[in-house]
Parts: structure tokens; C-alpha cells; sequence
């Protein structure tokens, strides 16, 4: 009978699509093993997607090991010379940097500052934001010797270069190309060259046999895309994949189960905040600020909510960086809390709650969805000043910037940035402290802090910057400004058959020269 | 029928104009824009005077009739815009997209009527026997479960335990398995009842005895007579919802990594990228309208009664 | 005697079509038919037509006359193996050219049908698939039955339709919507008799259309019987066509058939009540508009349990009635199923 007939040819089609796909599997296994001597292939899963490789609007060629910057952060969180191999200056507006004699880029090219010099510009262009945080007026070139003239003195120059955004490209090879092929096809320095992109999706790379620092020990890797951390995991357990970023802490009891697969939890650059809103009366009152401190309970934060993933935080930057603070981290104290808040002219009425006045202290915290742990961090906020007697009115709402630029009647919101990236706390302290910075929604503007921001934008010495910056943590401290909670981690699973190579917390330098596999 | 495809065109520039309309005015009463994301602000330092440079050069500090006007204008020269996180054309945006939604689209729908079809016409033979029994509870739990909770265990058990499929993205055959699969028995699920309802319908109707009486043979009863009638709701039902598959299966897309028309415009929506959310919208607009026009047309196809207007009767 | 002329193949059943042979044996014999509906579990429930027994011939027009609900209809139905899927034959046999068709499977049911017996129906709108052309229909019922090719097939289609006197082109591109039900009728008449079946059974087909209509469709259908050497059963309530064109007649009534036998002789002679009654019943245009027209007591479909079906309405029911009366004959060509007609005759026949 017909119906009898299809569903048949139907079950056969799909046996025989399974075989074919488990046969697939089966070879590519076999032919792993077999080439292993010769052909090494690394696979990784990013969490992000790109929808084209524009070094200068995206960090996947860098991470992908394609492009490489002037300068680089090493292990110590310190910057050191990449492309660049020295570089100097005396007073903070002329830079000189001596690019590297013998890189070539991937087409063949010489790498010499005239390079860098179109690159850098092609950079600028490109990337809207990159003009401002670079503060360049002219750059010239001869040589091998490149100068950079700022704009006026900026000791964050070198840190600003680390971005990915200013990778060295070869502007000829774009222009030869054509913009819409190079922009698939970068040609940078890096250990490798880009073999296929499929827009995001994956992008395939083979090694640069001609890579100045040493032959990659890798033959190809493959960098998939996918946004669903779930799906990550499962394709990290299938061994689909070698290197999986970001898998979800909830999975990760059943990964280890598997004795081939590691799951590094990396101390990372971000951290999770409770800013205040300055406009605001109630939390006008520092008492008030420092009794809400103390209502947070970081180690719970960091055991319950993210699983132990996280580091309870003591200030603005993680605690293992050079200009990280050495102070305790503050623990939950609830009577501390209830005193400083007398202090503050609350008094405990008939039902607990702190009143002054003759008004309870009610205040509105607003938190959003895109990071799933700032919700439960603002429950167990809510949950423990209820114990002192506060009441927190918790608000979800889908932007917050948005709604903290646009609405005035909130008093906190949790928040969360990188406050990092480049190893440098001037990023930070410049954009989420001074008036005009992106990141101060909260409408900061202490004179004591915009001082020493100030110092801190005028000096180069490394040792001064770093006291500085703690300086600012002590005020940010004092002031209490922001109440940081803790410092997630970055959690990478990696394949054992990987060896010398671990994830780092920058999240820059991923598929490096010398990653290698058994 | 010709003077209904004109009707239907009127119609369509009307709707896709109101759909604009009302888009537009919901993104721009929503909180936020794209310039803190344009300007990677958790990235760079970025100051308040960046920020406001920026919105007026993308004309945000005008009044909203004036931001509409514009956008407008430009469709008027078939000009959708540029997308303002990737500095692309909306339309290339959109048509680099939609090969991979029509992939997933074509793919559910094969995988839909594979399943749907015979078990509505095995459940309409044999009604409250086994199959028809079976089909119920398949139904039952098809239109029950979440798809990105079937997609999961799907992966789960073919990728991770069974190793024989791949967990996700696209390109090879194997690759599409999972995604068409997990949206097509959901859907599956709705038409094998849908079909097996119209046919029972059609099965008790006097023609068919008279056919069977002609000596007519089983299955043209069934294929040549029956099914044609049985699939006018089927057919109805199949117009409604092309359209939200054509506006790609977001789910799915993300879960498997698919980038198509859905995963561009939830992007778009996070981002606030006006212009292609617009583009978005005016497409899936036009797709659905369209669809539902060739639904009609083919009501008319399979009922010659069933004149522009009227209603046919059985 | 017409000799049927053949416009296609011969049939690739076993039996070949020959006059002589089969005039001897009769072409239908329904033999203690029985029809129940199944109630829980299969089971028999409720018996609608009782044993009944009737024939045939080749040629022969059989008319079946009764009430609504007397169980003609089903009977016509059980004959091609069309029952509702909750009515079954519980008893008897059905033989056509001495072959039994209870026993037949589906596909050789289906081989038979239109084929050998054709079937026309009361709902013309009902006989054909509403979206399907008339000719493609017709064609697609012949190349059910026989390996002929597109062209050939519409060939014949179009000589049947003229046969039936339809405008044959315009009625082939039509589809049924577009046709009236007198047209319709005759389409139907045309698919079944293409290909001169052995038995035509027609199942109230003018019921649903306006008189005049009905009279030219039932006179092509006797013509074309004729012709073709077609037996037809008729199925009717409306008396007068059964009288005017039947060879030989049946009454039912309450699943039974009460009488019957030569419709001349049942005509002139009815023995039955509810025949004499329903003879009677009939208003004849020619005469005086009487007073008060004859009416058969009781309600219609009053059908008792036991015995005889006509029992509780019979004017001249008596107690003997409730034991079921057996298929008497009263002369050569007429048989009765009733006591009180027994009674009579025992009294003429004793009186003479």
C-alpha cells in the first residue's frame, strides 16, 4: 500500500543518512589517528559570532590567531613588546616604537612601519570609537622605526594598543583584494592563515609556515560559533570540539565525569558591581552606602550563585592583577550594617524596618536578563537587607542603560564590566568615573576622584600608575561609589589531548604558535 | 482570478506600509538605541560626547515622523538602509540570510509531510485503531514540547550518547537532520491530525461511495478523490504558518547554529538595529502576504467551486 | 432480443455475456438476507431487513416498494458491498450467476462493482466528486476496469453521453456544479451503463428530481435496459413509476417483503393489505377529488418486533399475526406473506 511503501523508503533514507554520517565520523576518526603524525587539527567553539573577519571590528581574527598587535599583555597582566620590539617615550605625546625586523606578512610582504602606519589609519577609519581612545594627531614612519604623536600627553597609549581593533594588517593586500574579500580573508602576521569563512558560522585557518616567532606546532584548526552555552557543552562531551569557551557552570559536574576532558575556571578581568545612582537622596547618605556594603554576601556569591566560579571581590579590578587591591574583602554584616545605619539617622521601627523620618527605607534595584546571575545576585541582595530592615524593590528591565540614562527614580542597579581588558585600570576609572565617561551612569563626579584620574592620565611610570590606580580603588572604596560583589571566571573546557596551552584571562590570545596536541 | 491577484497586491503595499509604521513607532518607543553598541562602550572608552555625536549623525535627536520619513524616502529608491552594526546594505544583510532560512524552511516542510502524511491518512483508514491511537499521542506531546527543549535532548542522545549525529551548525547533509527534525514534529504533529480530521470528513461524503461504487480503485479514492477536499484546511493552516517559518525558526537557529533571517533579526532587536529590523519586517511582511495569496489561488485550484469571494459548498 | 453491441474489449472476467445461456438461470438470487446494525462489541443489535428473498432474471426490471425505513435502500447497498461500516449481513446469500458474493474480497468486490452491477443514487449532486470534470470521472471509472488508453476511453465517454441524450462535449468539460439534477442523472446513467452490466440497481433516482424530469429518466432508463438487456432493480416509494415500468415488483415494509410476484398481476390483483392499501392510496388525477383520501393507519415506521412488521398498523391483523408469516404462492408469478390473506384463501377455496 502506498502510505505502508513510503514511510519504508522513509525509514530507509534515514538509516542510511545515519550510517553515512557515522561512517563520516568513523573515517575523519581513523584519519585523525593516521595523519596525527603529520596533519595536526585543533577544534575549538567560540561563544560569540562574527559576521565577517575585519580585524578592526572584530577580535576573532586575533583570537583565531590570524592578525597580532604592536603590543601584547603577558602572563604578569604587563605589557611587552609584539611586533613592536621596543618602544619608548619621553614625554607621553611622541612615541617611537621599533617594529620587529624579520615578520613578514602572509602574502610574502615585509612588515615595516610604513605598514603599520597604514594599518593603524585603516583602523581608525574603520572602527568609530578606535579615534578616541587612541587620541592620535600623526604618526610617521621610516624605516622600521614608527612615531606616534598624541594628541597631548597619554601614558595609556601603550595600553590602548593592545586593543584588537589596532591589529597590523596589510592595506595592500586590501587594496588589491578588494575591501568585501579582505574583509573574509584578512592577511595579518599571525601563525595563521584563514582557509575558509563561512559568516558566522565557522572560519577555517592552516598554519603560517613562515611565522616569525617559530613554526606553529598545529596544522589547521577549525573555530566554530555558537551562542547556546548548553549546546556548547554537549558538543564539548561529544569531543566534537577540543576547545570550548564559556560552557555553562551548571554542566560542568557532568563534564569532568569524563576523564578525557578538563574544564579550566580562569580568574578573569570582569566583575559584577551594585552601582548607585548619585542623584539619588536616599543612598545620598555614604553611611547608607556603607551599610549597603556590607548587606552583600560575596562568598555566597561566588559558592552559590556562580558555583564557585568567581572570586569574591575587595575592589574596581581582580585581586591577582599588579594594581588589584590588597584590601580584605568586605563579609556580610548585618549588624554593622544596622549600625551604620543609625548612624545615618535610621532608627528600627515596630516591623524591622529602618525608618527615618517616619518613611522606611525603600529602595529600587534595578537588574536585567543578558547576564543570568545578576537577577539571583539581586535576590540574595534583597533577601539579606531585609535582615537589616531594608527593603529592596527589585526591577527587571531589558536595557539597562538605557533605563538608567533615561529614568531618574532609581536608587542601585547591579551591573557588570570588564574592567580590564587591556591590563590598565585607566579604561575603567576614566569611563565609569569622570562626568563624561560612557560607563558612569550613575552620574559620579567626585572632585577627590577626578583628581587622581587626572595624575593617573598624565603618568608613564609604571610603578606611580599602579599606585594611582589603587589610590582610586581606595576612593571608590571609601566613597563607596560602586559595591563590587565578585570576579566571575572564565570557564573554558579543554580537550586533554591539548598540551602546552591554557586559557588566559585577556581572552586575546587564544590559538597561539604554540598550542600542540598528543 | 486575475483581478484577485490585483486586489491581493493592493493589499499587500497596504499592509507591509501599516506593518512598517507600527514597527517603527514600537522600536523607537522602546528604551535604548544602537550607539552604545556601535561604539563597543564595554570595550573602548567612550564618552557622553561620543555618544551624542553619534546619534545625531544618525539623525536620533529628530522627531520619529522625521527618522520614518527618511527611512521611507529611501524605500521610495528601493534603498533600505545600512545596517548600523555592520555598516552593510539591509539587503544583502537580508538576502546573505535567507538562502539558509529557505534551507531549514525546505527541510522542515519535507520532514513534516513525510511524518504527517502518512499518519493522517493511516489514523483516517483505520480510525481508533492502533495507528490512529498512536498519532493522537504523538500529537499530544508534539504540540506540548518546547522546541529548543526537544532540540536539546535531541543533540543529547544523537550527538553525545549515540555519536552518530553531529551536535550542530550547517553544511553537510547530517547537519540538517537534527534542526528539521526538531521543528518539523511540532508541526508534524498538528498536521497528521489536521489531515486525518479532512479526510474522515471527505471519507463520509456520498461521492466517494459513488466512486467506490463505480469500482473506482482504492487508493484514486483515496489520493485523487479524498485528499484534494481533505486539504483545504490543511492548506489553510499551511499558509499561516510559512509565513513564521520564512521568518525563520529563532530557536532553532540559534541552538544549532543556523544564521538565518530569525537569529539576524533577534540580533538586530538586542542591538537595536533599526534598519534591519525595518527590513526584517517589511520582508517577512511581504512573505506572508504572498504565501496567503498562493493559498488562495490554490483553493481555487483544488475546488473549481470556490469562486474569488464565494464559498464553496459540499 | 437486441444483441448488445460491444465498443470495447471483452471482459476479462470469467464470464462471458451470452443471452441464451443465462436464460435459464436467474442473475440475481437473494436468498434469507439478513441486514443487522452492530451494537457494543460487534454484536448484532437491531435486525433491519429479515430474511428476505427475492430474484432476478436477466432483463428483468425488479421495482422494491416501501416506506422509509423499510429496508430497501440497505438491501441495495448490502448488493455491491456498500453497507455503513456499522450495519453487517447477518444471514443469507447473495448469488449472482450462481457466484456468491458475501464471499468475495474487497478487490474482487471492487473489480465487480460498476462493472458487473452499477449503482445509481438517489443524490445526484452526491454521484460525482464535485471537483473533478464529468469526463474525467467517466474515463477514470472505465480505465478502472479495463486497459484501454486516454484517447479510446473518451472516445466511449462521449458516445454514452449523447446516448443518454446530453450535449456530450459540453457535459464532459463540465464539472457537476454546472450540470442540473436531470443532467446529472443521466451523466450517472451513462458511467453505469458503459459497461453493460449485468444488473443496474437504482436507488430511488428520481426521488430528489421534479416530475417531468423523473418521467424522461426513467423512460431512458427502460429504453436503454432494453437495449442492452440490462436487469435493473428499481428502488422506489413512488408507486406509479413502479407500476408503469416494471417487469416484476416487491413491497417491504418494516424490514420484510410482504408481497410479490408480475407487476400486472399484482396490479390488477393485490393480496397483500399494505399493497391493496397502498394501490388504493394513490390519488388518481383522472377521477372526482373524493372526500377523504385513503390513508394507511397508524404511523409510518410502526414496525413490530415479532411476526409479521405490519402487524400493528394491518386493518385486518389478528393474533395469528405475531408468528411470522411464510412466502405463500397464489398462482404462478405471485407470492404473499400474510396470515389474514391466508385465511381468505382458505375461505375462497373452501367456499368454491
Amino acid at each position: 500500500m502506498k502510505k505502508n511503501s513510503l514511510l519504508a523508503l522513509l525509514i530507509c533514507l534515514f538509516i542510511f543518512a545515519a550510517s553515512g554520517c557515522s561512517t563520516e565520523n568513523s573515517n575523519s576518526d581513523s584519519e585523525r589517528e593516521k595523519m596525527s603524525e603529520k596533519n595536526k587539527k585543533v577544534t575549538m567553539i567560540f561563544s560569540f559570532k562574527t559576521a565577517n573577519l575585519d580585524p578592526h571590528t572584530s577580535f576573532i581574527p586575533i583570537r583565531a590567531g590570524i592578525t597580532e598587535t604592536l603590543l601584547k599583555l603577558n602572563d604578569d597582566s604587563n605589557i611587552e613588546g609584539w611586533l613592536a620590539e621596543k618602544w619608548g617615550t619621553l614625554d607621553n605625546t611622541t612615541w617611537e616604537f621599533i617594529i620587529r625586523d624579520n615578520v613578514t606578512f602572509q602574502d610574502g610582504d615585509k612588515l615595516d612601519a610604513a605598514g603599520v602606519k597604514a594599518s593603524i589609519e585603516r583602523s581608525i577609519a574603520v572602527n568609530e570609537s578606535l579615534g578616541e581612545s587612541l587620541k592620535i594627531q600623526s604618526i610617521e614612519a621610516d624605516g622600521q622605526n614608527l612615531t606616534i604623536t598624541t594628541t597631548g600627553p597619554y601614558p595609556a597609549l601603550p595600553s590602548e594598543l593592545l586593543n584588537p581593533y589596532t591589529s597590523i594588517v596589510n592595506t595592500a593586500a586590501e587594496l588589491e583584494m578588494g575591501q568585501e574579500e579582505f574583509r573574509d580573508s584578512p592577511v595579518g602576521t599571525g601563525p595563521f592563515i584563514v582557509k575558509k569563512f563561512t559568516s558566522n558560522q565557522e572560519v577555517q585557518v592552516v598554519k603560517n609556515g613562515s611565522y616569525w616567532a617559530g613554526e606553529p606546532k598545529i596544522n589547521e584548526a577549525t573555530i566554530k560559533f555558537n551562542e547556546d552555552a548548553n549546546v556548547r557543552a554537549l558538543a564539548f562531551q561529544a569531543k566534537e570540539a577540543d576547545v570550548v569557551y564559556n560552557l555553562p557552570a551548571e554542566g560542568i559536574e557532568a563534564i569532568e565525569k569524563d576523564k578525557e576532558l578538563k574544564v579550566e575556571s580562569v580568574p578573569g578581568l570582569r566583575s559584577h558591581f551594585i552601582l548607585f545612582n548619585q542623584q539619588s537622596s536616599k543612598v545620598a547618605d555614604v553611611k547608607v552606602r556603607e551599610a549597603l556594603n556590607l548587606l552583600i554576601n560575596r562568598k555566597s556569591i561566588a559558592d552559590d550563585i556562580m558555583l564557585g566560579h568567581a572570586i569574591p571581590a575587595n575592589g574596581p579590578f581582580n585581586s591577582n592583577l599588579p594594581f588589584g587591591s590588597d584590601d580584605a574583602v568586605k563579609k556580610l554584616d548585618v549588624n554593622k550594617a544596622k549600625l551604620l545605619l543609625g548612624e545615618a539617622g535610621y532608627k528600627e521601627n515596630a516591623d524591622g524596618k529602618m525608618e527615618k523620618e517616619g518613611k522606611a527605607l525603600k529602595l529600587e534595584l534595578i537588574t536585567y536578563n543578558a547576564r543570568p546571575e545578576l537577577p539571583l545576585i539581586a535576590q540574595l541582595f534583597q533577601s539579606d537587607c531585609a535582615k537589616a530592615g531594608v527593603e529592596i524593590i527589585i526591577k527587571t528591565v531589558e536595557n539597562a542603560d538605557a533605563h538608567l540614562v533615561a529614568n531618574k527614580d532609581w536608587d542601585m542597579s547591579t551591573y557588570s564590566n570588564n574592567t580590564s581588558p587591556r591590563g590598565d585600570g585607566s579604561y575603567f576609572l576614566n569611563t565609569a568615573f569622570t562626568e563624561t565617561g560612557a560607563l558612569n551612569v550613575g552620574g559620579i563626579n567626585l572632585p577627590e576622584m577626578n583628581e587622581v584620574i587626572k595624575e593617573l592620565n598624565k603618568t608613564s611610570d609604571l610603578d606611580t600608575r599602579i599606585q594611582l590606580t589603587k589610590d582610586a580603588a581606595t576612593i571608590i572604596d571609601k566613597e563607596v561609589l560602586h559595591s563590587y560583589a565578585v570576579y566571575p571566571n572564565i570557564i573554558v573546557g579543554v580537550n586533554d589531548r591539548i598540551i602546552d596551552w591554557v586559557p588566559t584571562a585577556e581572552e586575546y590570545y587564544i590559538l597561539t604558535h604554540t598550542m600542540d596536541v598528543k | 482570478m486575475l483581478s484577485l491577484v490585483r486586489k491581493r497586491l493592493l493589499q499587500l503595499v497596504i499592509v507591509v506600509f501599516i506593518l512598517s509604521i507600527f514597527t517603527f513607532g514600537l522600536m523607537k518607543l522602546a528604551p535604548g538605541d544602537p550607539v552604545m553598541s556601535i561604539l563597543n562602550a564595554d570595550e573602548m572608552m567612550v564618552t557622553e560626547a561620543n555618544q551624542a555625536n553619534l546619534r545625531s549623525d544618525l539623525g536620533f535627536d529628530q522627531p520619529v515622523y522625521v527618522q520614518y520619513g527618511k527611512w521611507m524616502h529611501g524605500l521610495l529608491k528601493l534603498d533600505l538602509g545600512t545596517s548600523y552594526m555592520s555598516g552593510k546594505p539591509v539587503w544583502n544583510e537580508m538576502m546573505e540570510r535567507l538562502p539558509i532560512t529557505l534551507q531549514l524552511t525546505t527541510g522542515v516542510l519535507l520532514v513534516m509531510f513525510s511524518i504527517s502524511l502518512p499518519l493522517g491518512i493511516i489514523s483516517a483508514r483505520y480510525p481508533r485503531k492502533w495507528p490512529d491511537q498512536i498519532s493522537r499521542i504523538l500529537a499530544l506531546i508534539g504540540a506540548s514540547i518546547p522546541s529548543f527543549w526537544l532540540g536539546l535532548m535531541l543533540i543529547y542522545l544523537f550527538a553525545l550518547k549515540l555519536q552518530i549525529l553531529p551536535s550542530n551548525g550547517m553544511g553537510s547533509f547530517a547537519q540538517m537532520i537534527l534542526p528539521t527534525f526538531t521543528l518539523g514534529f511540532s508541526l508534524a504533529a498538528v498536521y497528521s491530525r489536521l489531515i486525518r480530521a479532512g479526510l474522515i470528513e471527505c471519507f463520509s461524503k456520498d461521492y466517494i461511495q459513488a466512486g467506490r461504487a463505480r469500482g473506482v480503485k482504492e487508493w484514486r479514492i483515496l489520493w485523487v478523490h479524498a485528499f484534494r477536499a481533505a486539504l483545504l484546511p490543511v492548506i489553510t493552516v499551511f499558509g499561516l504558518s510559512m509565513g513564521s517559518l520564512l521568518g525563520g525558526a529563532v530557536v532553532i537557529e540559534i541552538l544549532f547554529s543556523w544564521p538565518g533571517l530569525g537569529s539576524m533579526a533577534v540580533d538586530a532587536i538586542f542591538n537595536r538595529d533599526y534598519p534591519v529590523i525595518q527590513g526584517y519586517v517589511l520582508l517577512t511582511g511581504v512573505f506572508v502576504v504572498v504565501v496567503n495569496l498562493l493559498v488562495d489561488l490554490s483553493y481555487y485550484l483544488i475546488d473549481p467551486r470556490i469562486k474569488q469571494g464565494k464559498e464553496g459548498s459540499n | 432480443m437486441t444483441i448488445s453491441v460491444d465498443f470495447t474489449q471483452p471482459l476479462t472476467n470469467d464470464y462471458v455475456k451470452e443471452e441464451t445461456f443465462f436464460q435459464s438461470l436467474p442473475l440475481l438470487e437473494i436468498k434469507n438476507l439478513s441486514i443487522s446494525s452492530l451494537g457494543e462489541n460487534k454484536k448484532e443489535d437491531i435486525k433491519l431487513v429479515k430474511n428476505i428473498n427475492f430474484t432476478i432474471k436477466s432483463g428483468e426490471m425488479l421495482g422494491i416498494v416501501g416506506e422509509s425505513g423499510s429496508g430497501k435502500s440497505l438491501t441495495a447497498c448490502a448488493l455491491v458491498g456498500l453497507l455503513p461500516k456499522s450495519l453487517k449481513v447477518t444471514e443469507g446469500q447473495i448469488k449472482l450467476h450462481g457466484r456468491e458474493l458475501l464471499n468475495l474480497s474487497e478487490k474482487e468486490m471492487r473489480r465487480l462493482r460498476g462493472n458487473e452491477i452499477a449503482y445509481i443514487f438517489q443524490n445526484y449532486q452526491g454521484s460525482f466528486t464535485p471537483f473533478i470534470k464529468i469526463g474525467n470521472q467517466l474515463i477514470e471509472a472505465l480505465r478502472s476496469h479495463r486497459k484501454i488508453s486516454k484517447l479510446d476511453a473518451k472516445k466511449k465517454v462521449l458516445i454514452w453521453l449523447e446516448r443518454v441524450k446530453l450535449p456530450a462535449n459540453q457535459v464532459f468539460t463540465s464539472y457537476p456544479y454546472q450540470l442540473s439534477g436531470g443532467q446529472l442523472q443521466r451523466a450517472a446513467l451513462a458511467a453505469a451503463l458503459m459497461f453493460q452490466p449485468f444488473l443496474i440497481v437504482a436507488d430511488e433516482p428520481t426521488t430528489a428530481l421534479d416530475v417531468l424530469t423523473s418521467e424522461n429518466i426513467l423512460d431512458l432508463l427502460v429504453e436503454l435496459q432494453k437495449e442492452y438487456n440490462c436487469a435493473v432493480l428499481l428502488i422506489s416509494h413512488n408507486l406509479n413509476h413502479v407500476l408503469k415500468r416494471t417487469d416484476s415488483i416487491a413491497v417491504m415494509y418494516g424490514g420484510q417483503i410482504v408481497e410479490r410476484g408480475l407487476t400486472n398481476e399484482i396490479r390488477k390483483n393485490p393480496i397483500h393489505p399494505y399493497t391493496k392499501l397502498l394501490l388504493q392510496a394513490r390519488p388518481v388525477l383522472s377521477r372526482v377529488v373524493p372526500e377523504k383520501l385513503v390513508v394507511i393507519p397508524g404511523e409510518p415506521g410502526l414496525v413490530a418486533e415479532q411476526g409479521c412488521a405490519f402487524a400493528l398498523r394491518c386493518p385486518k391483523s389478528f393474533k395469528k399475526c405475531s408468528i411470522l408469516p411464510k412466502m405463500q404462492s397464489v398462482g404462478d408469478s405471485q407470492w404473499v406473506a400474510c396470515h389474514a390473506a391466508d385465511l381468505e384463501a382458505d375461505y375462497t377455496n373452501a367456499s368454491s
